[in-house]
């Protein structure tokens, strides 16, 4: 599955939210128009503890855990929901130069979607991780 | 909007020199995301915390810029080199508002 794939407003739950789906998808491309696209990039090294189910989008906790590649330490992190108003969740900078990294947080999703990892290491590649989840109600829209 | 916000910082793990344990910190904060309306249906005004540093010893460890996605209450937690002879960790954050605020906790080895 694709970030434009992700983007499409298939959901009628979500038709309400179309101005903001379209900036998502709008900042989305903009995102993963950074570097090389997040979903081509490798994954390895990135384990996500995501549930697959949450009965709400208010606080869903996520864990990510990060292996730098041997040689590198970790300099960044940041953590993109593409269906979400505004899509960057989180951006970590880490100077105590970590070989191996476990952040747990928990997240608002305005919509079913799947939370995005993107690791940066001091030789300069990124590696980037997906994980999906299904919500039953939003936390973005009061109306909903 | 100036009323204090109750933020705590917990250590999980083995307080030796040396071992990594995972600093926990929340802030009681609102983190209104400026998407949602009041009764009277105004918008509600975005405020969140969008800056958080930690500073372990007077050191930076750990910069955060956190977006509208963030749980109210909010919530990070982060692993930590537990430093020979302990220490003190600091969080620093501000919000929207312009509200700013620190959680101090002692690492005692």
């Amino acid at each position: 599955m694709t970030l434009s794939d992700l983007c499409v407003p298939d959901n009628p739950q979500r038709r309400r939210g179309l101005v903001w789906a379209a900036s998502a998808c709008w900042m989305a491309t903009h995102l993963s128009g950074q570097a090389s696209s997040m979903t081509d990039m490798s994954s390895e090294g990135i384990d996500l503890v995501f549930p697959r189910l949450a009965d709400t989008g208010n606080a869903v906790p996520l864990q990510a855990r990060i292996r730098a590649p041997e040689g590198t330490f970790l300099k960044s992190l940041r953590i993109i929901l593409p269906e979400n108003p505004n899509p960057l969740a989180l951006q970590l900078k880490l100077h105590g130069e970590p070989q191996s990294y476990q952040l747990n947080t928990r997240l608002r999703l305005a919509a079913s979607q799947s939370v995005w990892v993107v690791a940066a290491f001091s030789n300069g590649t990124e590696r980037a991780n997906s994980a999906p989840t299904v919500i039953t109600s939003t936390a973005c829209l009061d109306d909903s | 909007m100036s009323s204090p916000i109750l933020t705590r910082l917990a250590f999980a793990g083995p307080l030796t020199a040396g071992a990594t344990v995972e600093a926990r910190w929340s802030a009681a904060h609102p983190m209104d995301s400026g998407f949602r309306v009041d009764d009277s249906g105004r918008k509600i005004p975005r405020n969140i915390i969008h800056t958080v540093k930690v500073l372990l010893n007077e050191q930076l460890i750990l910069e955060a810029e956190l977006g509208t996605a963030m749980t109210s209450p909010v919530y990070l937690a982060f692993p930590m080199q537990v430093p020979a002879g302990g220490g003190v960790v600091r969080v620093l954050w501000m919000d929207d508002a312009g509200q700013a605020g620190e959680t101090t906790q002692r690492l005692v080895v």
